[in-house]
């Protein structure tokens, strides 16, 4: 009997935050909610300090014997070179406008996830070492003393923040969250406290030229293989070229698109556009891959990750660099690349050379957006296309986080989307464009071991595809980022089963009439689905 | 149950609808941080608080269902929305379906309010808690469903990670020639068409 549990057991341990002070308040390292701690091996790759075999929840994270003094001044240089980072600590008033708008913490419940909360992490000990006020008055002025405890709360609390910018939006301020994020990892990293599935995905990329970790001639094979898919399902062979120097355009999708389902429809998408368009491009097996990774251990590792992408252009001697469907990819393209290795002076502002349009936009990164590109030629009816053929999809749109906010990528995805299909239905409007809710798993947190919390911190995502799902009938949810494609289908399928998730090329590639394809009537979309019953021109 | 113990019951729970459910939802925060609470029950927004909002469709539903007096339409939705929220927090199993346990408490203590009458009191007594026993062993199988879906999750996504490699190295298996598997699973039948569209990339090792 004694082995019984007792009534009261019922009663949830819910986290307290102690009316004096949320120092106090406790967290533990559940399984489910924190990230395994990084693989020795990678670090030694990678020239990162400290490294050793251990785990989150050890006692002894085995830090170097000054750690205290690494992180100060850390700190320290990263406020002098970062004038944002300087700004971001000492401007927010607490005012809690971003509070309840993180999905974490409206998923969980767990308050260090509100965004001003979890930037206090950071910010107490700013105060402690950098401000007279936290110098003299300590926690009267919030501020606090910098222990192994606190490193072990940014761990686990900055590794609960997927850097998707949603709380930016709203603050006053405009404070950005993400970056605080950035800052409190890439300290962590100096001592050595990076999570597995990031550093093992940088590891790679760096040794190999993609996340995955694919060698040159098994992206070959690969991409072989979704061109004979292609021919299967078509009649028409693709023949896409590799390292081809020369080449107008050099073509980087993530390698998600590659490897992954459901990304390699999209990837079929790509190739079938730009045989069809006759477009003068390379792929390229040393910058196999359009994620970085990098952007969620250092600047300085993301710096290294994006650099290969220029290299291999001019290597190539290409006149401009065209990007898939990535999410992070454009971040660093759009905000951070042109201050970190470009400007891209030596390739030449993007042209169209089906169109003529001139990407003015991309004029110092040489980096058009595949949407961009795609939508213009649309807009210019360049392409023949059979929006019926995606007839059996009800579609939704979900505005992958960092081209919605890193880059005001809104209208493009939805201009091809209605071009190549009939039904589309949008989500609420508190859930799209620039006020977006994340997949849960941005930012290296798309682990098995962290499935718990992506699951919550996916729910306000999937609360809002449930919605259409219930008034529309809706059972496709479209997106622009690998990361999304690989991530909301597990979100799906645990809070709408019956959901599947694509990206918009792969839509257009159901929906693309090639002329190659002369008179043969396709009788399956690029899942292999039949499209039998489907009206529209390919019965005509 | 008689016809006429379901209609009082029904009754009960027509009349004292609105004290349950807020007496139940305020119980059903205590469980969260007095932050989180706040949001919770605060934002009438459905789409600005997810939680709060399926945490109280599922508890209408499940009221609702006691108003009803046949009783005869399919509950489980409504216990799933709290159960499926409840199985990825930071909940125990027992507190998952704990829930049911607490709305026992507070109908009893309404209903010793209500009925002066102590046969009265315990013929509805005993006709809700029976009904209520049956939610909680509903909701244990929802819960147990959810956390086997997150691990059916956990083996589909590292199939999916490398679909393309498995397919290359002829790893795959066609699930159209993989044989029903109601022959060994008599028990659920419902479960037969998700599992082999589950099924769809799943790979046996050849090795």
């Amino acid at each position: 009997m004694s082995s019984l549990p007792k009534s009261d057991s019922l009663v949830s341990k819910k986290i307290v935050m102690p009316k004096e002070n949320w120092f106090d308040a406790p967290f533990e390292f559940k399984k489910g909610t924190y990230n395994y701690g990084s693989n020795p091996k990678h670090h030694e790759v990678l020239g990162l300090p400290n490294p050793r075999k251990w785990s989150p929840t050890d006692q002894d994270w085995q830090l170097p014997e000054n750690w205290k003094e690494i992180l100060l001044e850390g700190l320290r240089e990263r406020l002098e070179k970062y004038r944002s980072l300087k700004v971001f600590m000492d401007v927010c008033v607490r005012c809690g406008a971003c509070a309840d708008k993180c999905h974490f913490f409206i998923g969980s419940g767990d308050p260090k996830n509100m965004p001003f909360l979890r930037a206090e992490l950071l910010r107490s000990i700013y105060r402690r070492e950098y401000t007279k006020a936290g110098k003299i008055m300590g926690r009267l002025a919030g501020a606090r003393d910098l222990t192994e405890n606190v490193v072990k709360e940014w761990f686990y609390y900055f590794f609960q923040c997927s850097e998707c910018r949603r709380c930016s939006v709203f603050c006053p301020f405009g404070i950005d969250t993400a970056e605080i994020t950035m800052i409190a990892r890439e300290l962590l990293g100096l001592l050595g406290v990076n999570t597995d599935w990031t550093l093992a995905s940088v590891s790679n990329c760096y040794r190999v030229g993609n996340h995955v970790g694919i060698q040159p001639h098994a992206i070959v094979d690969t991409v072989e293989m979704l061109c004979d898919d292609i021919e299967s399902i078509t009649g028409v062979r693709v023949s896409p070229t590799f390292n081809r120097k020369g080449a107008e355009v050099l073509f980087i999708a993530p390698s998600g698109d590659f490897f992954a389902d459901p990304g390699i429809y999209t990837f079929m998408g790509y190739l079938m556009l730009f045989h069809e368009i006759g477009l003068d491009y390379t792929l390229s097996t040393y910058a196999s891959e359009g994620g970085n990774f990098g952007m969620f251990v250092s600047h300085e590792m993301m710096k290294r990750l994006n650099a290969k992408m220029y290299a291999e252009a001019k290597r190539l001697g290409v006149k401009w660099i065209l990007g898939g469907e990535c999410g992070h990819m454009w971040r660093v393209i759009n905000q951070y690349m042109d201050t970190m290795n470009g400007p891209a002076d030596f390739l030449e502002v993007p042209v169209s050379p089906i169109t003529g349009t001139r990407f003015e936009n991309t004029a110092s990164t040489k980096m058009v957006h595949i949407t961009e590109f795609t939508s213009d030629l649309i807009r210019h009816n360049k392409l023949k296309l059979d929006s019926s053929r995606n007839d059996q999809y009800r579609i939704t749109f979900h505005d992958s986080c960092n081209p919605a906010r890193a880059m005001g990528i809104f209208e493009e995805p939805r201009f091809i989307i209605k071009n190549v299909a009939r039904n589309f239905f949008e989500m609420p409007e508190n859930t799209i464009r620039e006020k977006t809710f994340c997949c849960g798993s941005g930012s290296g947190l798309n682990n098995d071991e962290f499935l718990e919390m992506r699951m919550r911190g996916g729910f306000p995502r999937a609360n809002a595809v449930k919605h259409v799902v219930d008034k529309h009938g809706v059972n496709m949810l479209a997106c622009i980022c690998a990361l999304d494609r690989a991530a909301l289908p597990a979100l799906m399928h645990y809070w709408n089963p019956g959901v599947e998730v694509c990206g918009v090329h792969e839509l257009l590639g159901n929906a693309l009439i090639m002329k190659d394809e002369g008179d043969r009537v396709r009788e399956t979309n690029l899942r292999g689905e039949p499209l039998e019953g489907i009206g529209g021109e390919q019965d005509a | 149950m008689s016809i006429m113990g379901q209609q009082k019951l029904a009754d009960f729970f027509l009349e004292h609808k609105a004290f349950i459910m807020d007496t139940w939802f305020e119980e059903m925060l205590k469980h969260y941080p007095p932050e989180a609470a706040r949001l919770f029950k605060r934002e009438k927004d459905p789409f600005a608080n997810p939680v709060g909002h399926n945490l109280r469709a599922g508890m209408e539903g499940i009221l609702d269902w006691f108003t009803q007096k046949k009783r005869d339409k399919d509950v489980s939705p409504f216990l799933d929305k709290v159960v499926r929220i409840w199985a990825v927090q930071d909940f125990s199993p027992s507190q998952a379906v704990s829930f049911l346990v607490t709305l026992k408490e507070i109908v009893l203590k309404q209903m010793k309010k209500n009925y002066q009458n102590h046969d009265l009191l315990w013929e509805n007594w005993h006709a809700f808690a029976q009904e209520a026993d049956k939610l909680l062993l509903m909701a244990v199988d929802i819960y147990a469903a959810c956390r086997e879906r997150l691990y059916q999750i956990k083996v589909d996504e590292v199939n999916k990670r490398v679909f393309a490699l498995l397919r290359q190295a002829n790893m795959t298996v066609d699930t159209e020639n993989v044989p029903a598997l109601s022959e060994s699973c008599h028990t659920c039948n419902s479960c037969e068409t998700e599992k082999r569209e589950e099924c769809k990339n799943e790979f046996t090792s050849q090795i």
